[in-house]
């Protein structure tokens, strides 16, 4: 499974990424991940008609979240007012796991 | 009534006693807009409206806006269970009586201050969301309500711990209710810009600083133990808030040559409003922070949702004038205003 996962804006302005293939993953990370994935019904998850709008509301995260999965693929963004709850602890984790990555990047 | 003589000496303007000010702002506020082009009879009638007002007002009164505080028991919910109301008695928890705490100064603020009755001026209840979701690294405001959250405790902590940030928060209420400044590239930099200007103004009102003895720093509060000592946004120091591998470094511009122009963060709204922040600092070191806020927020009210940073210099200089003749700021305040912004690179030709 491969992820693509940026979170940028925020009160705090982050602007943070995290890309993995979950094969290179450690066999605890790779599954968690995969279960969380999966609890999250990522490819059967109605979004809202409403788009994230590019210029609003204040401080909201936007996510964008993109899974390959064996045929499957599929590409969202969303922000804290339109995010669905059953995203919520995907988008937690892989935003830790970007935060992570970019205080061991030096 | 009796009026103070202004403290410079190139004129003979008034300066309004502060009492009277802050029963006055919103009546100074809307005269303010008709004096652009009033003669001298309808000035002297506007003196009269002062003292009338102020014989009919007998003290400054607290915002009557009620206070409605939720937890979300770390759901990614909002509204999940009410747990104070205005006057109910103390919480078991200390976050909710924090927040219902600063809800009320930052209300009172807007009332005593500039006489705005809450949010929209019309009394509006002010509804907070607190321990929102698990670990959330963020507040926001959704354009009804605000949302806190509590923090992963490592990088940064409570959100609603900060009266800079429950300042901030409302203020981009109040600004969707005036100027409703869109939230991308210059009119966006302004809508955080008034909302770090409102933040600061309110956390020295509060913990009565002024502008020599503030920090002029935004969200130091909320940092956690890997960032303690850092800081989101300096006001003083635009782009010297913060530079840690976490987060990487402060890149708020504090002149226009160093404008960011990218797509970043809706063309740079957090960024670029390094550059009015600045210009407030400026002019608050010069006249105080209370009378620049108070030129501010009367500006925020004739600005438009595509106002660029230009035309909202022009306001700002607009406002100042008409609060020189109203009494409520002192003289040279325009040029003190001017010469902020000439030092950011503002107007741009
Ligand atoms: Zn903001």
């Amino acid at each position: 499974m491969i992820i693509n996962f940026s979170c940028q804006g925020g009160f705090a302005n982050l602007q943070i990424a995290f890309s993995v293939d979950t094969s290179e993953l450690s066999e605890s990370l790779s599954q968690e991940l995969i279960d969380l994935v999966e609890r999250s019904h990522f490819f059967e998850l109605q979004l809202q008609q409403a788009a994230p709008k590019f210029s609003g509301p204040p401080d909201v995260f936007v996510y964008e979240l993109t899974i390959q999965d064996a045929n499957k693929s599929r590409a969202i963004a969303c922000n804290d007012v339109t995010a669905p709850p059953a995203l919520r602890p995907l988008l937690a984790r892989l935003q830790k796991l970007a935060l992570e990555q970019s205080s061991n990047s030096d | 009534m009796t009026f103070n003589r202004c403290f410079c000496n190139r004129c003979m303007c008034q300066f309004v006693p502060p009492e009277v000010t802050a029963n006055l702002a919103k009546a100074g506020v809307e005269t303010a807009q008709i004096s652009a082009r009033a003669s001298n009879q309808q000035r002297n009638r506007r003196k009269n409206k002062i003292v009338n007002l102020s014989t009919l007002t007998p003290s400054a009164k607290v915002g009557h806006a009620m206070r409605k505080i939720y937890d979300s028991q770390h759901e990614w919910e909002q509204r999940v269970e009410l747990v104070r109301s205005e006057g109910d008695p103390v919480n078991s928890d200390l976050v909710v009586n924090k927040v219902y705490d600063y809800v009320g100064i930052v209300r009172d603020f807007f009332k005593k201050v500039l006489n705005r009755d809450s949010i929209d001026n019309s009394g509006m209840d002010l509804v907070l969301n607190v321990h929102f979701g698990q670990k959330y690294l963020n507040a926001f405001w959704d354009g009804d309500e605000m949302t806190f959250g509590d923090g992963d405790g490592e990088i940064f902590v409570g959100f609603a711990d900060s009266l800079d940030v429950v300042a901030h928060e409302l203020a981009h209420g109040v600004t969707q209710f005036t100027a409703g400044l869109e939230y991308k590239d210059q009119s966006g930099a302004l809508n955080e810009s008034f909302s770090d200007v409102f933040g600061t103004a309110i956390t020295q009102f509060a913990n009565q600083e002024t502008a020599d003895t503030a920090d002029w720093l935004i969200g130091d509060e909320i940092m956690g133990p890997r960032l303690y000592g850092e800081a989101l946004r300096s006001m003083k120091e635009p782009g010297t808030a913060y530079s840690n591998s976490l987060m990487g470094k402060d890149s708020q511009p504090s002149h226009m040559k160093d404008y960011y122009s990218g797509p970043k963060d809706n063309g740079g709204v957090h960024i670029n409003s390094g550059i009015p922040n600045k210009a407030f600092y400026l002019t608050s070191m010069d006249i105080g922070t209370d009378k620049a806020v108070l030129i501010w927020y009367t500006a925020l009210q004739r600005l438009t949702p595509t106002t660029d940073f230009n035309t909202a210099v022009a306001a700002l200089v607009d406002s100042a004038r008409l609060l020189v003749r109203e009494g409520q700021v002192p003289c040279g305040s325009p040029q003190v205003v001017r010469a902020a912004f000439k030092a950011v690179g503002l107007p741009t030709v």
